[in-house]
C-alpha cells in the first residue's frame, strides 16, 4: 500500500517537472495591440501599441514614443526594436 | 556490492528548473548583469528561462519605479534569482 503511495508521488513529481505550458508564448500573444512599455539595454524605453512580436522578442509599435532619462525624446509612427536588446515588455 | 536500497542521484537530485517551478506565485527578485534588479511576483517561464511576472517594480539600475501588473524579463543576461 504505501509502495503505490509512493509510485503515485514519483508519477505525480514526474508531472510537475513538465515546465508550464509557454506562458511566455501565452503572454506575448495576450499583449498584441495592447500598449506596452518596451526597455531596451541602453536605457531606452518606448510605449507604444505593440502590433508584432516574435519569438526573438523583436518588436514592432504604432504610435511609439522614446522616454530617456523620464522624458520624452521622440515619438515613431511604427518602430521596429531588435530583440537582442530587449529587457522587457511590460503591460501598461 | 552492498544490498542496501540506496536512493539513485536523479531521485534525490532536484533540478534547477524544478526548483524554479517551486517559486511560481511566489515573490522573487531578479537580478540582470550591469546591476538591473527587478521584483516581482514569478507567474512563469520558459525552457530560456524568460520570465513573466506580475507587479513588477525595478529596485535598481536605473528606477523609474514604474510598475507593471504583468511584464515578461528577458533572459538575455538574467544572473540570478533569489525568492523573498
Amino acid at each position: 500500500m504505501p509502495d503505490e503511495k509512493e509510485i503515485q508521488q514519483v508519477e505525480s513529481k514526474t508531472e510537475e517537472v513538465a515546465p508550464t505550458p509557454d506562458i511566455t508564448a501565452t503572454f506575448l500573444s495576450s499583449v498584441t495591440g495592447q500598449n506596452v512599455n518596451v526597455k531596451l539595454f541602453n536605457d531606452f524605453k518606448y510605449t507604444g501599441e505593440l502590433s508584432s512580436i516574435d519569438g526573438y522578442m523583436n518588436v514592432v509599435l504604432q504610435n511609439a514614443s522614446e522616454i530617456v532619462n523620464g522624458k520624452v525624446t521622440n515619438t515613431y509612427e511604427e518602430v521596429f526594436l531588435r530583440g537582442n536588446n530587449v529587457i522587457y515588455i511590460g503591460k501598461m | 556490492m552492498s544490498e542496501t536500497t540506496t536512493p539513485s542521484l536523479a531521485e534525490t537530485m532536484t533540478l534547477p528548473l524544478e526548483l524554479l517551478d517551486q517559486c511560481v506565485g511566489k515573490k522573487l527578485r531578479v537580478y540582470l548583469r550591469d546591476r538591473h534588479v527587478y521584483e516581482g511576483t514569478l507567474v512563469g517561464f520558459d525552457d530560456l528561462v524568460n520570465l513573466v511576472m506580475d507587479n513588477v517594480t525595478e529596485v535598481a539600475g536605473s528606477p523609474d519605479n514604474s510598475i507593471s501588473d504583468r511584464m515578461l524579463i528577458s533572459s538575455r543576461t538574467l544572473t540570478m534569482l533569489a525568492p523573498l
